[in-house]
């Protein structure tokens, strides 16, 4: 399992930077990038009440709204700016409406692999009854376009929710 | 993408992956992601430093820096959903008394005890059923009566009835998406149950309960559904020790989570998401309504003949048995033997062997005289509506009357029994679906005569 992972993580960043970029090196960049997974779980309070946690992604069943929380940290001497992150929905899974969300951050969807992003409003697809905005289970990626320089040491969040398909 | 050629064979599982992470696979919205299914979440970064670009970084669970390859996708495997419905509501006519015929297709209504119910597997996993069916509980007011000796069985050959193919008793594996008739059959009281006898319209709550468990009942040969064992029962699984926001929790394992909703209704209880789904089907009594009535007249006495006769030493009473089905009633009563009706004679009474017709004069109102019509050989049946006492309308056929289980063929002997063989007087035909049958609307009657001691 470990292992097959471990391939999937490699084909996917070489996939992905490959597209931006004809060649790298494995250097220390300047930004840390944490990704978790997680589920909203009802529990019992040390009071006794019911609250709802977020908690690690344990019970996922098909009809599970997932929270993905992508954090990313300065960890360089300089500040960083044009700070994107692209993060495709995950496969088997749908893309809850509205439910980006980033601090000081442009989001745009793509519903074409990638290739192209826009506001959910300038996402069109053709139907027989014409062009109609694109449902948001057709989103395959999200960006934030963080419009901000981070400073050495500072952090930022982004997030959205998908629903197990 | 030269890399691809000096990896391991599994970089073509890599591109597929990667065509999937970006959307480029479709599925069906309909099927849901099946169990086991790892999901992998990964975010890649692209900034710039002093207006330089630099090399992307990938996200990783717990935090990663180091441009190029070094992200890992957080990743959980999607959980067994437990999810499944039992559908049932139908109401079948049944009649007291009535067994379950096992390997029977239900040719017609009130032909067998079969009621239908549909389990779906509604869940991402396949899934086996442990299947109990019994009276349904807690008992509604509507559910007067309870049958007993429950069989259940699966729609073995999948052809949506119940027929001698469909001896799986339990379900093996039922794929999700797919669905899967159950049956049960079972044995109807008699009407002659405490407090109060069955009816037409009392009705019995059945309750089928599914439970869900593994794979490993064995299938009955030719089905890829039915079993002949059950597996073994399911247990959620318990929350992850320390399950809280960053970590110990169980997200590289399968975990059992059970999805299914409540039951709750007519003569059902069953909470959500204990693993058990239950519906009811309904029997409802549909069976004939006999009455019996017994009616007296004087024919004839010694003193005044056929006018005005008295109930006196001498006369010559009539008696006539009726045995009707009324109207309304929901199916024919079958009177064929060994169905019997029997009746005591008073011993102040000597039976009528010839049964006298009552019209001669007064002076041979006597069994024993010659002048006294013979109809019947001491008996007569009918089957039209003769006011009490008034002469039937039909003969009895031959053959239609025994004594001591032989034919009659002459005047019976007192002290024999004297048998009514309704077989022969209502024969198949037309309507008449089984010999013996007393529609629903139709009724007969016997007469015979006794003297007066």
């Amino acid at each position: 399992m470990q292992m097959s992972r471990m391939f999937v993580s490699v084909g996917l960043v070489a996939l992905l930077a490959g597209m931006s970029l004809p060649s790298f090196a494995a250097t220390n960049g300047s930004i840390k990038v944490a990704s978790i997974a997680q589920i909203e779980k009802e529990v019992v309070g040390a009071d006794g009440k019911k609250h709802i946690a977020l908690v690690p992604a344990d019970k996922a069943v098909p009809g599970t709204a997932v929270l993905f929380t992508n954090t990313f940290e300065n960890i360089g001497s300089k500040a960083a700016g044009n700070i994107a992150i692209n993060n495709p929905i995950p496969a088997n899974t749908e893309y809850q409406a509205g439910s980006a969300y980033g601090a000081d951050s442009e989001i745009t969807f793509s519903i074409d692999g990638g290739k192209t992003f826009a506001a959910p409003e300038n996402l069109k697809v053709k139907t027989a009854q014409g062009e109609q905005m694109a449902k948001p289970s057709a989103y395959t990626h999200i960006r934030w376009s963080y419009q901000k320089q981070l400073a050495p040491g500072a952090t930022g969040e982004v997030g959205f929710r998908a629903v197990i398909k | 993408m030269k890399w691809l050629k000096s990896k391991s064979p599994s970089k073509l599982a890599t591109l597929m992956v990667s065509a999937a992470v970006l959307g480029l696979a479709s599925q069906s919205a309909a099927a849901l992601t099946a169990s086991g299914t790892a999901i992998n979440n990964t975010a890649s970064l692209t900034y710039s430093v002093g207006g330089s670009t630099q090399t992307p970084i990938a996200s990783a669970p717990g935090g990663n820096s180091i441009a190029g390859t070094a992200g890992a996708p957080t990743s959980f495997l999607v959980d067994k959903k437990v999810d499944f419905t039992v559908t049932g509501g139908a109401i079948v006519n049944v009649q007291p008394n009535q067994a379950g015929v096992v390997g029977t297709t239900p040719i017609a209504a009130n032909s067998n005890t079969v009621l239908t119910y549909t389990i779906s597997n509604i869940g991402n996993d396949p899934q086996g059923f442990i299947l109990t069916a019994g009276n349904a509980s807690p008992v509604d007011p509507t559910d007067v009566f309870d049958p007993t000796l429950f069989q259940t069985f699966v729609d073995t050959n999948n052809n949506g009835v119940y027929d001698a193919a469909d001896t799986g008793t339990s379900i093996a594996t039922l794929a999700p998406g797919a669905s899967v008739k159950v049956f049960i059959l079972s044995t109807i009281p008699a009407n002659s149950i405490v407090p109060a006898p069955l009816v037409n319209g009392n009705q019995a709550l059945v309750t089928l309960t599914a439970q869900a468990a593994d794979t490993t009942g064995t299938l009955v040969g030719g089905s890829t559904v039915a079993g002949s064992t059950n597996g073994v029962a399911l247990a959620a699984t318990a929350a992850a020790a320390g399950s809280n926001a960053t970590g110990g929790a169980n997200v590289s394992t399968v975990d059992i989570v059970f999805a299914e909703v409540a039951n709750a209704g007519l003569g059902l209880a069953n909470p959500a998401n204990n693993g058990i789904a239950a519906a009811n089907d309904t029997y409802n009594i549909q069976t004939a309504m006999l009455t019996v009535t017994k009616l007296s007249s004087v024919v004839c006495d010694p003193v005044t003949g056929n006018v005005a006769p008295n109930n006196i030493p001498g006369a010559a009473i009539q008696w006539a048995i009726t045995i009707s089905n009324a109207a309304g009633a929901g199916a024919p009563a079958n009177l064929a033997l060994p169905t019997a009706i029997s009746d005591i004679l008073d011993v102040n009474t000597t039976f009528d062997p010839n049964k006298v017709t009552g019209a001669a004069v007064a002076p041979f109102c006597l069994g024993t005289t010659a002048f006294n019509a013979i109809n019947g050989l001491g008996f007569t049946l009918g089957t039209a509506a003769p006011a009490p006492g008034a002469a039937p309308a039909t003969a009895a056929p031959a053959g239609a009357l025994l004594l001591n289980g032989a034919a009659v063929t002459a005047a019976p002997a007192a002290g024999g029994t004297v048998t009514v063989d309704f077989a022969t007087l209502l024969p198949a035909g037309g309507a008449r679906v089984t010999a013996g049958d007393l529609n629903p609307g139709e009724f007969i009657t016997v007469y015979f005569n006794v003297f007066v001691n």
